[in-house]
Order: C-alpha cells, then sequence, then structure tokens
C-alpha cells in the first residue's frame, strides 16, 4: 500500500514536470511577433500610416517659431520654451526630435524590408502595394530631410556635418557615424527620385474625414523643390515647383477659403492649397502657444505683426487675434482651433503658396526676375485685397522681397529658421520681442545656429561627430 | 544493498528502545507568569517519543526507563531541558520567552530551529508590529532588521515603501524583496489591505541558503510574514482599539510672509531699475513692474512724480497687501482623525484551532482629503488527526483611500507644492463670488486658491479588494516519509476612480472636451467634467507538491531530505474608460456621464491589456545535523521561467550552508559566561525573477497595435532580444549568534558578499537605429556589508526589566562592471563602474561671483566658470541608497508599566532637493510664485557676498540643490499600563487589561531642509511627508 502511494506520488511530480512545459511557452497578449506582422496589404497599409504616425510636424513649426523672429515670449510664460528662445539649449537638455525622426526612419525601413514578402492578390493589391512602397520611400526621404535641416550647418555646404542616410533596418548594437551634407542629399534625393517615378497619385487624395493626409507625386515634386533650394541648384527647384503646382491641380485660395484653411474648414471636402497635413485629434497644435487654461506661453513677434497691411492683407487676420486694448497684445491664430475643439487643428506640411514662393526664389537666383515678380504677384495678389504689382529690378532686392514674403506667408509653419540658416542670414529679433539683449540677436557665425546633437547619441555613439561648440 | 541493512538495522535499534520498559511522566507547562501552554511540544531527547500539552498545559508520557531529561518547546520560549530521574513521576515546566535571536526560523517552506539554521535571517516579533499606527506594514518594519532599508516616499496613509535587503542587485529590475505570507507568495507593494495585527511574527530570510529555496525569486532576500494561530484550549476574546491623530511633521524651512515678499519685490524693482539706468535706459521693463511690492514702493520713480493723494493711496495699496497674510499651511494642511479596532476569537481542541479576526483601520492623512479606510477578516483553521496535519489560512481585506492631487510632482494641483509656491498676500476667499466658484479666490495666477478649489472639484479615490488564500496539508505515510502540498491564491483588485465635477473652477480651465475655454458664459456644454474608472487585477496562483524522507540514526544522525516541484501562474488584467459631460447633480458615477457623438465630440478613451507570466520549478532541499552540533543544508533547484527565450529558461540554483554549535563540543563545557554560541556559513546563488524588467516575449522582435488619428496603425514594439537571461546573485554569508550571562546580552553578527552578474543594463541603441533602450544582461554589481544585531537587558528582574537593543548595517555597493556598454545616465544619476547605484551626477556649484553676481560653476578639471555646461557634470556627490542603517530601542517595565522608545537612522547618503530649485529661485517669483526667507539675500549690489545669484542670471539645476539626507528619527515612544490581577479580581470575565499611548515618528534630526529627508527615491518633488501620529489605545481580553 505504501509501495503505491510512494508511486503515485511520483508519477504526479513527473505528471507536473510535462504538464509545466507547455505552461511556460506564452504567446504575448499585449503584442505580437514581428514574423506574423506583414501578412497582407492590408498590414502593409497599417504599417504606412504607422510611419505617418511617427512625424512631429509641429516640432518643426514650434522650434522654427521660437528658435527665429516669428514669436516673443508672453508674461504669462512659466519657462516653457524659455531655453530654446534664448539660444540657451545644450546637447544634454534639447534632442530637437533627433529619435522622432530616426524612429519614422525605422518604420519605413520595416515596412519596406517587410513588403517584398506581402503577396498581393490581384491587379488592384498589387498598385497599392507599389503605392505603399513609393509612400514609405518619400516618407523615409522626409524624414532624413527633417533631420538635415536641424543639424546641418549654415548653408547647407556639401562637404559639411550633415546626418547619416539610414535605409535599412538597423540592428539595436549598430553605430553608424556621421554622414556629410551631399550624402544624406544623395539618399534623400534617390528616394524621392524612386517616388516621383512609382504609380503614386499625381493630385493629392482626400481620404474621406480625414483630407490629404496621404503622399501624392505632387508632395514629392514638392520636396524635391524645397531639397534643391537647399543643394542650390536653382533650375531644379524651379522645375520640381513647377511641376508640384501642376500635379498638384490646386490653386492658391483667396477670402474666406483662405481663412479658412486654418481651420479645417474644407479639409474633408475641397482641400484648398495642401498637398499633405497630419491629421490631429485629442490635444493639438493650439497648445504649442498657449496652455489649455489659457496662458499664453508665446505671441506673435512684433517684428512679424509689423510686416503686414492689417487692413488689406488677409493673412493679418487670419494668423494673428490681436487686442489693440492691452498694448496690441496677440495670438497665434494660424495653428488655433477647428471646428473639431479648441486647439485641435491639424499640421498643414505643405502647401501650393510655398511652391510658388520656391519658384520665385529659383527664378530670381537664376536671373529671371519677371518670372519672380509673376510668382509673387500671384501669390501677393490672392493674399492682398487691392493688389498693384510689382516688378523687381535686381536680384538682391528680389532675393530680400522673397524671403520676407517667406517669413509673412509661411509664419509658424516651421521656415522661418531653417530659410535664414539655409540663406546664412543672422537672426535679429525687435528689442520689443525680448527682454535683453542676450537673446536679441544671433549672428550666423554663432555655434547656437547649428543645433546640438543629443549628447545621448555622443555617449552611446563617440564615433559619431557632435556639432561644433557643444 | 548495504545502505538498506543499515537501514533495517537502524530501524531494529529504534524499534527495541520502544519494546524497552517504558513509565509514565505527567506534569504542566506554563509560562512565566504561570499561565497554561497549550500545544507546547514534551519529548525525550534523541527518540521519536514526543507529546502535546493539552489546553490546561498539562501532558502525559511514557518514558523509557533510561531516559534522564525531558526537552518542552514552544514557539515564542526558549527550549526547557528538564531533568528527570528514575523515578521522576511528575514534572512542573515554566518556559521563560525567548528574545528574538531564539526561538524558529520560519521560511515559508517550513519551520526550522534556529539552533540548527545555517542561513542569515532575522525575526521581528509581533510586538514591534501591532498597535503601530501605520497601514502598509512594510513600513514598520524601518530600523527593525539589520541590512533592511524601508524608505517610505509618501505619508498617504496606507503607501507603501521602498524595500531593499543588503543593497541593490539590479540596476533596472526590481531589488525588492519576494513577500510569503503563510507560504503563500503575494505581490510586493500592495500591503494597503493586509492588517499588519493579524501577523504573529515577521522572518526576514538574507543569505543564499536562506533564499535559495525560493531559488529564481529570492536574490534581493524573501520577507516571510506568519500570521496568528489558534491554540488548544480556552476561548479566548480580545479587542484592541485605538484613536489619534495624525499632524505634520517638522518643517525645516519658511517661506516668506506678506511683508518679506513685498521687501523683496521692492528689492528687485529697485534692483532692475539700476541696472536700467546703467544702460542708459531709465524707463526701460522693469523686472518687477506689476508686482504689488514695487509698483506702490516709494523708491519706483512714478511715486516722487505722483500726487500727494495718488502716493497716498500707494501707501494704502501697500497696507492693504500688508495685512492680508495667509497661513497657507493652515488652508491646505489638518489635524487628522486616526481609529482602528481589531476583535479577534482564538481557540480549539486538541486536534482542530482556529483564529479568527476582523480589523476596521481608519487613517485620515494631514492634507486634505487624503484618507484610508480598511476593513480586513481573517480565519486560520489547523487541523491534526495524526497522520494528517492540515492549515488554513484565509485574509481578505477591502481598502478604499482618497488621495491629493498630483502627489511627488511639481505642479500647482500638488497641495504640498502649492501650499509653498501660494503667495501670502493673496486671500482664499473673494467678496464678489461667481456663480459657478462661488466665494473661493480663484483665477489667474491664484496659486493657493485654485489649489484648494481643486481639492474640491476633483475626486481621486481607488478601493482595493484583497484576498490572500492558502491550504497546506501533509501526510504522514509511513513514520518516516512524509508528503504534501499546498495550495496557494493572491487576490488583488484595484478600481481606481477620478472624477473632475462638472462646472467647477478646475473644468473650466481644462482642455477639451473636460472644460472648453469658450467666453459663452450660458452655453451649457462649458465645463463638462469627466469620470475615469480603471480597474486592475492580479491573480496569483502557486501550488507545490512535495515528499520527503526524515529520519534519526544512532540518535546522533539527522536527516531531512525533500523534493519539490512548484508552479506559479501570474495573471493580471487591466482596464479603464474615460468619459465626459457629467451631471452635476450625480458627479461621482459612469451613469452620470453624456454618450459620445460625433457632434458632441464627447468620445469616451479607453485603455485596457492582459498577460500572464509563469514559473516552474522543481527542486530538493537536505538536511543534516549530527548531535545536534553540526548542521549540513543543501539545496538544489531548478527554476524555469516564461519570459525568457528557451535556451535560458531552464537554470539550476545551488546553495550549502553549515552551523556549528560550539557549545555543544566538550572543550566549551566550562564557558560559564557563554550561553550561545553558533557559527554559521553559507554561499549560494539564486535570481531575480520576480523582478525581471520585461516582459512576455521580449525575446523576440515584436509589433504593437496603435493608432493614427483614429486609423489603425502597426508599430514596431522592440527589436527582441534573443539572448536574454537570468540575473545571477552569488552570495556568502559568514555569520555569529552569541549569548552571554544566560542570555542576557545576545547579538548576531554577519557578513557577507554578493554579487550579481548578468545584470540587466538598459542599453541605449544609437537613436539612429529607431529603437527604444532595450533590457541587455551585461553588468556585475556587488553588496558587501556588515550587520550586527546585540540586545541587553540591562536589568531583569521580577519587578523591573530595562532592556536596550539595537541592530546596525553597512552596505557597500559597487558596480563591477557594465559588461560591453559605456556608462550612461539614468535620471540625474550616472551609472558608471566603480561607483555605487544611484551616484549623482551634476554640474558642481561653485557660489556667487560677489563682483557680478553671476552663479558659477566648476568644469570637470576643476575650475571656476561662469558658463554652465551639462558636459562639466560630475559623480563626486554620493548616492542616494544609504549605507549606513540602522535602528536602536530601549525599554523599561516597572511591575505593570512599560515605556519603549525606538529610533531608526539612516546615515551617509544625500538627495536633489528639488524644491530649493523652485524656492530659491527669481524666476519662479516672476511667475508669481512664493519664495524662501533666504531669497532676502538675493544678490543686488558688487561686494555682496551671498550664495542668492542675481535675478538677471538664469538658475541652473547643480550640486547646489544636493543636500546631505542623513537623519535620525525618534519613530515611536510608547507608555503603557498592564493592569494587575489584583484589579481584575476574582471577576470571571475579563483576563488582561493593557492601556498605552503612543507617538509616532515624533522628532527627526537631520541636515535636510526639504520636509523629510526620508523618501523612496533620489529626488525631493513636493512628496506627502510622513505624518506625525498620537494615538491612546486599549487591549482587553476576555
Amino acid at each position: 500500500m505504501k509501495t503505491i502511494k510512494i508511486s503515485l506520488f511520483s508519477l504526479l511530480l513527473a505528471a507536473s514536470v510535462v504538464g509545466c512545459k507547455k505552461q511556460l511557452e506564452i504567446i504575448p497578449t499585449n503584442i505580437f511577433e514581428e514574423s506574423i506582422t506583414f501578412k497582407s496589404v492590408t498590414d502593409l497599409e497599417q504599417g504606412v500610416l504607422g510611419i505617418y504616425q511617427a512625424w512631429g510636424g509641429e516640432n518643426t513649426m514650434y522650434n522654427n517659431a521660437i528658435l527665429s523672429d516669428e514669436v516673443k515670449l508672453s508674461n504669462e510664460n512659466r519657462g516653457q520654451g524659455q531655453f530654446e528662445f534664448k539660444w540657451q539649449y545644450s546637447s544634454g537638455t534639447e534632442s530637437f526630435n533627433f529619435f522622432g525622426f530616426y524612429q519614422m526612419i525605422n518604420r519605413a525601413n520595416k515596412v519596406l524590408q517587410a513588403a517584398g514578402g506581402v503577396i498581393a492578390f490581384d491587379a488592384t493589391e498589387q498598385t497599392r502595394k507599389e503605392q505603399l512602397i513609393a509612400e514609405a520611400t518619400a516618407l523615409r526621404a522626409a524624414a532624413h530631410f527633417e533631420l538635415l535641416q536641424r543639424f546641418g550647418p549654415v548653408g547647407y555646404v556639401p562637404a559639411g556635418l550633415g546626418i547619416t542616410y539610414v535605409n535599412t533596418v538597423l540592428t539595436p548594437v549598430e553605430k553608424p557615424t556621421r554622414g556629410t551634407v551631399a550624402q544624406a542629399l544623395t539618399g534623400i534625393e534617390a528616394d524621392l527620385a524612386s517616388a516621383r517615378s512609382s504609380s503614386l497619385p499625381n493630385a493629392p487624395q482626400v481620404t474621406p474625414n480625414y483630407g490629404a493626409i496621404r503622399i501624392s507625386k505632387a508632395f514629392v515634386a514638392g520636396l524635391q523643390a524645397r531639397v534643391a533650394l537647399y543643394k542650390r541648384d536653382w533650375a531644379a527647384a524651379s522645375t520640381a515647383a513647377s511641376d508640384a503646382i501642376t500635379l498638384s491641380g490646386k490653386t492658391l485660395a483667396t477670402g474666406a477659403t483662405f481663412t479658412g484653411i486654418w481651420t479645417d474648414a474644407a479639409a474633408t471636402t475641397t482641400e484648398p492649397e495642401v498637398f499633405l497635413r497630419l491629421r490631429r485629434v485629442g490635444t493639438g497644435v493650439g497648445t504649442l502657444w498657449q496652455d489649455t487654461n489659457g496662458d499664453v506661453f508665446f505671441e506673435p513677434s512684433d517684428k512679424l505683426k509689423q510686416q503686414y497691411n492689417r487692413t488689406t492683407d488677409i493673412r493679418f487676420n487670419a494668423y494673428f487675434t490681436i487686442n489693440p486694448a492691452a498694448q496690441d497684445t496677440a495670438l497665434v491664430n494660424k495653428f488655433f482651433t477647428s471646428s473639431r475643439g479648441p486647439k485641435i487643428v491639424d499640421v498643414k506640411l505643405m502647401r501650393v503658396a510655398e511652391m510658388y514662393l520656391i519658384r520665385a526664389e529659383a527664378k530670381a537666383e537664376l536671373n529671371d526676375l519677371a518670372g519672380a515678380s509673376a510668382d509673387i504677384n500671384t501669390l501677393r495678389a490672392a493674399r492682398i485685397s487691392g493688389y498693384t504689382p510689382i516688378t523687381f529690378t535686381d536680384k538682391a532686392t528680389a532675393i530680400t522681397e522673397i524671403m520676407n514674403e517667406r517669413f509673412k506667408e509661411l509664419a509658424f509653419e516651421g521656415f522661418r529658421y531653417f530659410d535664414l540658416k539655409r540663406r546664412g542670414l543672422p537672426i535679429n529679433r525687435l528689442g520689443s520681442d525680448v527682454t535683453s539683449t542676450q537673446w536679441q540677436n544671433l549672428p550666423v557665425t554663432d555655434y547656437r545656429f547649428v543645433l546640438p546633437i543629443p549628447s545621448s547619441e555622443i555617449r552611446t555613439n563617440p564615433g559619431y561627430t557632435q556639432n561644433p561648440g557643444y | 544493498m548495504r545502505k538498506l541493512v543499515l537501514l533495517v538495522l537502524c530501524m531494529a535499534l529504534t524499534a527495541t528502545q520502544l519494546w524497552a520498559q517504558t513509565r509514565t511522566i505527567t506534569g504542566k507547562v506554563t509560562d512565566d507568569k504561570g499561565a497554561p501552554l497549550s500545544g507546547a511540544t514534551v519529548s525525550v531527547p534523541n527518540s521519536n517519543i514526543r507529546t502535546a500539552t493539552a489546553a490546561d498545559g498539562s501532558f502525559s508520557i511514557n518514558v523509557p526507563a533510561t531516559a534522564r531529561s525531558l526537552t518542552v518547546s514552544y514557539v515564542g520560549f526558549a527550549d526547557f531541558s528538564a531533568p528527570i530521574t528514575a523515578t521522576s513521576t511528575t514534572v512542573d515546566v515554566s518556559l521563560v520567552p525567548s528574545s528574538d535571536l531564539e526561538g524558529v526560523v520560519v521560511t515559508g517552506y517550513g519551520r526550522t530551529k534556529r539552533s540548527t539554521y545555517s542561513g542569515a535571517a532575522a525575526k521581528v516579533d509581533r510586538k514591534a508590529i501591532e498597535t503601530v499606527p501605520m497601514a502598509s506594514f512594510d513600513q514598520i518594519l524601518q530600523g527593525r532588521v539589520p541590512g533592511l532599508l524601508v524608505t517610505a516616499g509618501s505619508g498617504q496613509p496606507g503607501a507603501s515603501a521602498r524595500v531593499q535587503l543588503r543593497g541593490a542587485t539590479s540596476i533596472s529590475g526590481g531589488s525588492g524583496p519576494l513577500y510569503v505570507i503563510d507560504g503563500i507568495p503575494v505581490e510586493s507593494g500592495v500591503f494597503q489591505s493586509i492588517n499588519p495585527n493579524d501577523f504573529e511574527s515577521v522572518d526576514v530570510l538574507k543569505d543564499a541558503q536562506a533564499n535559495a529555496l525560493y531559488g529564481s525569486r529570492g536574490a534581493n532576500g524573501v520577507i516571510v510574514a506568519t500570521t496568528k494561530r489558534g491554540k488548544a484550549g480556552r476561548t479566548v476574546l480580545s479587542y484592541r482599539g485605538q484613536v489619534g491623530t495624525t499632524t505634520t511633521g517638522t518643517q525645516q524651512f519658511e517661506m516668506m510672509n506678506s511683508a518679506e515678499l513685498l521687501q523683496w519685490q521692492e528689492k528687485l524693482g529697485a534692483f532692475s531699475l539700476q541696472q536700467n539706468t546703467a544702460a542708459g535706459n531709465p524707463t526701460g521693463p522693469n523686472l518687477a513692474a506689476g508686482f504689488p511690492g514695487w509698483d506702490n514702493s516709494r523708491l519706483n520713480p512714478s511715486y516722487a512724480a505722483a500726487t500727494p493723494a495718488q502716493q497716498a493711496q500707494r501707501d494704502r495699496n501697500l497696507d492693504s497687501v500688508r495685512s492680508i497674510n495667509t497661513n497657507w499651511k493652515d488652508v491646505f494642511f489638518r489635524t487628522g482623525v486616526f481609529t482602528s479596532h481589531d476583535l479577534n476569537i482564538s481557540g480549539g481542541s486538541q486536534n482542530t484551532q482556529y483564529f479568527a479576526s476582523v480589523g476596521m483601520y481608519d487613517e485620515e492623512g494631514i492634507a486634505l482629503r487624503s484618507d484610508l479606510n480598511r476593513k480586513t477578516f481573517r480565519l486560520n483553521l489547523n487541523h491534526n488527526s495524526g497522520k494528517l496535519t492540515m492549515a488554513l489560512t484565509s485574509g481578505l481585506g477591502y481598502t478604499t483611500r482618497n488621495f491629493i492631487e498630483s502627489e511627488n510632482s511639481v505642479t500647482l494641483a500638488n497641495p504640498f507644492a502649492a501650499v509653498y509656491l501660494a503667495l501670502p498676500y493673496q486671500s482664499l476667499y473673494t467678496t464678489t463670488p461667481n456663480r459657478y466658484f462661488g466665494n473661493i479666490n480663484v483665477g489667474g495666477g491664484k496659486v493657493g486658491p485654485n489649489a484648494y478649489a481643486r481639492i474640491f472639484d476633483r475626486d481621486v479615490n481607488n478601493n482595493q479588494l484583497k484576498g490572500n488564500l492558502g491550504l497546506n496539508f501533509t501526510y504522514a505515510i509511513t513514520e518516516n516519509i512524509y508528503a504534501g502540498a499546498q495550495i496557494g491564491l493572491d487576490f488583488r483588485e484595484t478600481n481606481a476612480v477620478t472624477v473632475t465635477k462638472p462646472r467647477t473652477h478646475t473644468a473650466f480651465v481644462s482642455a477639451f472636451p473636460v472644460g472648453p475655454p469658450s467666453t459663452a458664459p450660458n452655453d451649457t456644454t462649458l465645463a463638462r467634467g469627466s469620470y475615469t474608472e480603471s480597474m486592475a487585477r492580479r491573480f496569483v496562483h502557486n501550488s507545490r507538491a512535495f515528499i520527503g524522507y526524515k529520519n534519526t540514526f544512532s540518535q546522533k544522525h539527522n536527516i531531512d531530505v525533500n523534493l519539490n516541484t512548484e508552479y506559479i501562474e501570474d495573471r493580471n488584467k487591466n482596464f479603464g474608460f474615460t468619459g465626459f459631460g457629467l451631471n452635476d447633480k450625480l458627479p461621482a458615477s459612469p451613469s452620470s456621464l453624456t454618450a459620445g457623438s460625433i457632434n458632441n465630440q464627447l468620445i469616451p478613451t479607453f485603455t485596457g491589456g492582459n498577460g500572464k507570466t509563469t514559473l516552474f520549478s522543481i527542486f530538493g532541499l537536505a538536511k543534516y545535523t549530527y548531535n545536534e552540533k553540526y548542521t549540513v543544508d543543501l539545496t538544489v533547484r531548478n527554476d524555469q521561467s516564461s519570459l525568457l527565450p528557451e535556451k535560458n529558461r531552464g537554470q539550476f540554483f545551488y546553495s550549502v550552508g553549515a552551523n556549528w554549535n560550539v557549545l555543544k563540543e566538550n572543550f566549551s563545557n566550562n564557558w560559564n559566561k557563554v550561553s550561545t554560541l553558533r557559527v554559521r556559513a553559507s554561499w549560494g546563488n539564486s535570481a531575480n525573477a520576480g523582478g525581471f524588467p520585461i516582459a512576455a516575449g521580449a525575446y523576440y522582435p515584436t509589433y504593437v497595435n496603435s493608432s493614427y488619428a483614429g486609423l489603425p496603425t502597426l508599430l514596431p514594439a522592440s527589436p527582441g532580444n534573443a539572448d536574454l537571461d537570468w540575473e545571477y546573485t552569488t552570495q556568502t554569508n559568514v555569520g555569529l549568534d552569541f549569548g552571554f550571562f544566560r542570555e542576557r546580552l545576545t547579538g548576531q553578527l554577519d557578513v557577507y558578499n554578493k554579487v550579481t552578474k548578468g545584470l540587466f543594463i538598459l542599453l541605449n541603441p544609437s537613436l539612429q537605429t529607431g529603437y527604444q533602450p532595450q533590457q541587455l544582461n551585461g553588468g556585475q554589481m556587488r553588496n558587501r556589508g556588515v550587520e550586527l544585531a546585540l540586545n541587553y537587558d540591562v536589568i531583569r528582574n521580577r519587578t523591573l526589566t530595562w532592556n536596550i537593543g539595537a541592530n546596525l548595517a553597512y552596505n557597500d555597493n559597487e558596480i563591477l562592471s557594465l559588461g560591453t556598454e559605456r556608462e550612461f545616465e539614468q535620471g540625474t544619476s550616472i551609472i558608471r563602474v566603480g561607483l555605487p547605484l544611484g551616484s549623482h551626477y551634476v554640474v558642481r556649484w561653485g557660489g556667487v561671483d560677489a563682483a557680478t553676481g553671476n552663479p558659477l560653476y566648476y568644469t570637470k578639471d576643476g575650475k571656476l566658470t561662469s558658463t554652465f555646461s551639462d558636459e562639466d557634470a560630475v559623480a563626486d556627490f554620493g548616492t542616494f541608497n544609504a549605507p549606513f542603517i540602522g535602528g536602536f530601542n530601549t525599554s523599561v517595565r516597572i511591575k505593570g508599566f512599560e515605556l519603549a522608545a525606538f529610533f531608526t537612522f539612516q546615515q551617509g547618503f544625500s538627495r536633489f532637493n528639488n524644491q530649493d530649485f523652485f524656492q530659491l529661485n527669481h524666476a519662479f517669483a516672476l511667475q508669481g510664485f512664493n519664495l524662501r526667507r533666504e531669497m532676502l539675500n538675493m544678490w543686488t549690489a558688487p561686494g555682496q557676498v551671498t550664495d542668492i545669484q542675481s535675478p538677471v542670471t538664469q538658475r541652473q539645476f547643480t550640486s547646489k540643490d544636493i543636500q546631505d539626507a542623513s537623519f535620525l528619527r525618534f519613530r515611536n515612544l510608547q507608555a503603557s499600563y498592564t493592569l494587575p490581577a489584583s484589579i481584575l479580581g476574582k471577576q470571571k470575565f475579563i483576563s488582561s487589561v493593557r492601556v498605552y499611548g503612543q507617538a509616532q515618528n515624533l522628532y527627526t534630526w537631520t541636515k535636510w531642509t526639504g520636509f523629510d529627508p526620508e523618501d523612496d527615491n533620489n529626488i525631493a518633488a513636493y512628496e506627502y511627508p510622513i505624518p506625525r501620529i498620537y494615538t491612546l489605545g486599549i487591549d482587553v481580553s476576555f
């Protein structure tokens, strides 16, 4: 009897050992294996949307505004963005979204790596798959370009310290060293050329209820035009800008249609001017300038407000809310609200107006002053009531005027600081826009004009060259 | 075959003894006060002959004619060896309570006599736990056990503490010990629903031998709590009740009052004017413009320019502002009420005993709105039917808690921040009430009133149901072979609710959709409010089966060998939602919510997830004792965790320990002054499976489901690490247990060396890879130290006893290697080879330049500079983990009176005082916050020697904000009186009465200038300080 009891017990022990083997193999319930992730074109579609999800467009807007002369500190600011506004950033405290864009690149690379193994079941799916590949490729180029704009040198000289073009999925232990501007541009151009020759739709397509949230050939051409400006390849810039305008089928908006762009009024229907937007729900872009409780962090600078004719220029009231009673204090109205809720508004990544400005700048550089004047006149006519066309007579004036028009037209859209850096122009703020002369002017020779690579990257990857001065 | 013969021979020998002539001895076992002890074991040494005493303490035992002594033992009392002669027929024994170092060690897998225990373990007796007015028992352990670092991060009632035994063994994984209650592992850090008054004792298992029983989960030590059990005999009903108050402790700093703040503003204005004048722009913007202290100042140039009537008006303005002096501490803090009641019934028969208790605990925090209310139930049953012994443990607790907002964060919603940052010249109430906000003076910049309104505008609470159930049975198959099983459940469900009430100021200033900043005053959609509810459930099930063999050979060789299998399954599940648009008639219920639609945009949000991990183990324990003189313990264990890849999943853990009882040697026969002397040594390894910093699926590349503006997306979650492995901790311990002068002086000394290999390191991949930091096994860390516990009965006689006890521990922690990784920053500290974990890393403060008022810093190579650069950070400021910790206690008892004091200390560590950064920073005054009184010394003139920099410079986070946080705390003082039997007289109703009063956290000696030097992390950021509690109590037994 005892023997039986003991044997029974041993048997139980043994059985539990075998039974537990199975219990130790646990399939996670909140995440899933990469090997089952991309199985269909629909999965790829979701992967591509994940790339857009990583695109921190508001970061570009915010940094361009607070580093440049677009805004001034409100007296309700409790420290938000003050270090950056005063150029007191250091490599340890500011990342300027270095990681965010590489995360976007990694997602693009992962989609592109998996796409080959995804089977398209019919011709429609095959086309969709090709479009998704082109989209991921273009997104990869866009992310690299954002990085280059931030961390590249003043004037973006080809041999200068650029960023590394990453077009494969890296393992966690890889530590790429730093590439030049030229290397980055080569990678960006190759990806954009590939996307241009794909079966992407020409014009921006309105996704129902979302607007133009997907990349089209028009956007790719527009990005090519931007890239050409940084390369100072004026002919290419002019051509690409023309292509973008043609491909998009968009015209400059006027009147209420123009004002409506900034509240996403017609985003899901006619989508005026906009080539590509980042959809924002929940807490949104408006909180860059003003806290949810109403405290204002940044006001439009006096310098910017002075640029406009307050009565004839439609942009003034579209971009600002002015309280003349309180010493002309103003709020940024351009990215502030929509029908989806206060401070919830989309990021506009590219508009047709910018294409006119690119082409004008390129033409002026190519000494086609008549062409440059024509583009500027087209734009101004759409914005200013009773506008009298002008004719540029010398290149220098033309460039100054065009850069100023960019300042006015593209305010808060993420261009100003990059433009000054690209053209090698200093940041000059008005005395009334600063509380100390210490942060009034930043000459282009100052090392702080080029943003620091985050120290966490240098620490992990000592082979990566930091920008001078940090 | 030879072994079998030996075995049979041995059995025959034992049998022979049984057949020899026997006689019966009867007697009675009592405690030192004469009360009968039921269930005490009476045995004949070196035999299997034993019996238990009955309810009245009586026993009857048949002993062989050759027997010359009886051993009487009882848990909590010293063993007693009673000599018997050849003709003895009665023996009465009175047992003396054992001190902490005596008795038994409860390992969770069983009980072992300390005299044959080879591990390092300490016991906290019920006396140190009962009546302490703290809801979470881990906090009660502070200073009670050498080497156990207990630091509470919050004085919120019910908050649990950070507990670390013999230093941290992991950089990114858990360093907390494993908690076991009555053999059932329980979730750590969630003790609010467990009643410490139900505890009989808490054993802390420290070294490899002690921890090896828990194998892969034991590397950080094990805390084993044992709940009370019934005793055979009379049914005892007892009641314990306490009432008391909670108040704020000592504060080491002072904020400015209205007059001082106005004076400071004037000083700032004058300085700013002087700067502007020097720059040739006397009418330029003044830093103090808009502050009443400057606008109305006579030093303001506009004052001289004003008319006499205007001047008089300004003077009156200043007087009226100065006369408002709101004491914000009186507004936000309170004296809380503390009450607790416990009722328990215990008793039973020879075969079945029970213990049943109910407890009610109610504590109000020192901050408005914070409290805890707990109800607990327990039923413990023991049954013994000869061959089968069974123990059932069941505990159930239900707790509700209300919280302050944003605790431990630098936000104005945190009352502990607002109370100091609020302006003293603002009043709490306004004379022009708002139709929504009533008469609270809320609005932009109204720090104090806004935070005060939030206390009523929001609810933050949770309720928790916690259950612990365990069933343990052992069946004696033969006299020597036993088998059994243990099944345990640990269940916890926390239901948390956060409400922003509609149409309140807090809702009004919140983001859409809680409250839109619409200006339409009659818009019914204004200030909608929100309701968030979440549910988190954890369910841990463990089962263990065992079979063992024990025997005694030749009356000298004791062996006990057993084989166990154990399976633990840990399931968790959580979900929650947030809805918007509350009806203000129904503020605290989901039924109050407005359904969301595309038009009203009140779309509810949700969260949720679930998971499971499993651990399977098979292990063998062997113990051999020779003549109670030498003991050898051996453990071999194989653990498999579902969190690890198959190739590293199953691992073996070993330990070996030895104990030498020196006094059993012949050479020590005449060491009369020495009453205990044992040498222990152990070596073994274990791991950290309870604190893996990884989730299921971490060993392969994974994706996660997400969404982009409502469109579903697939995102890479982790690249996966196929080489994930255990963190192996190997520990060597050598210890000494000693007692002198008939145990008047007792103590325990331990020296240990603990090395953890394969430490999880958060690999920071190049940011260019796009991956978040990943865990990989690489580093090595060492903890070594020495621990001493001493207890001395200075006076010990019938009417007077005076006892002093102390425990001290020193731990040296050092990171030995980071494998292939470079050093990295972790928050405000750096992980660097050669330094201890948690070493502060910041730029060194160099004072204020008296000539310019500029702050100065030291560069990395020690030069003074006025340019701040993060690159100059150094790690010369020590660590936030106290290396030297301990406690001491003393008690005096004169007849029924007893006075006991208990102190704890933590020495040799420093912490960031983030409060200083805010309170000694002119920039925050410019934003409308109050500052500390020291700010009146702000630099304003060349040559002024001060450490407060000029107001036109930038205040940086430097070593200036690191402070020595060492402290000595008068933790508890208790005075009690036990009514003598003469007063209770002959009535049969009440058997004992004890009344007492106590003070908890009476005083703290420290150089720290924040609220409280004690905290569970490296930085003080407006934590809820530990309250001071006074209570009065009574214990009655019937």
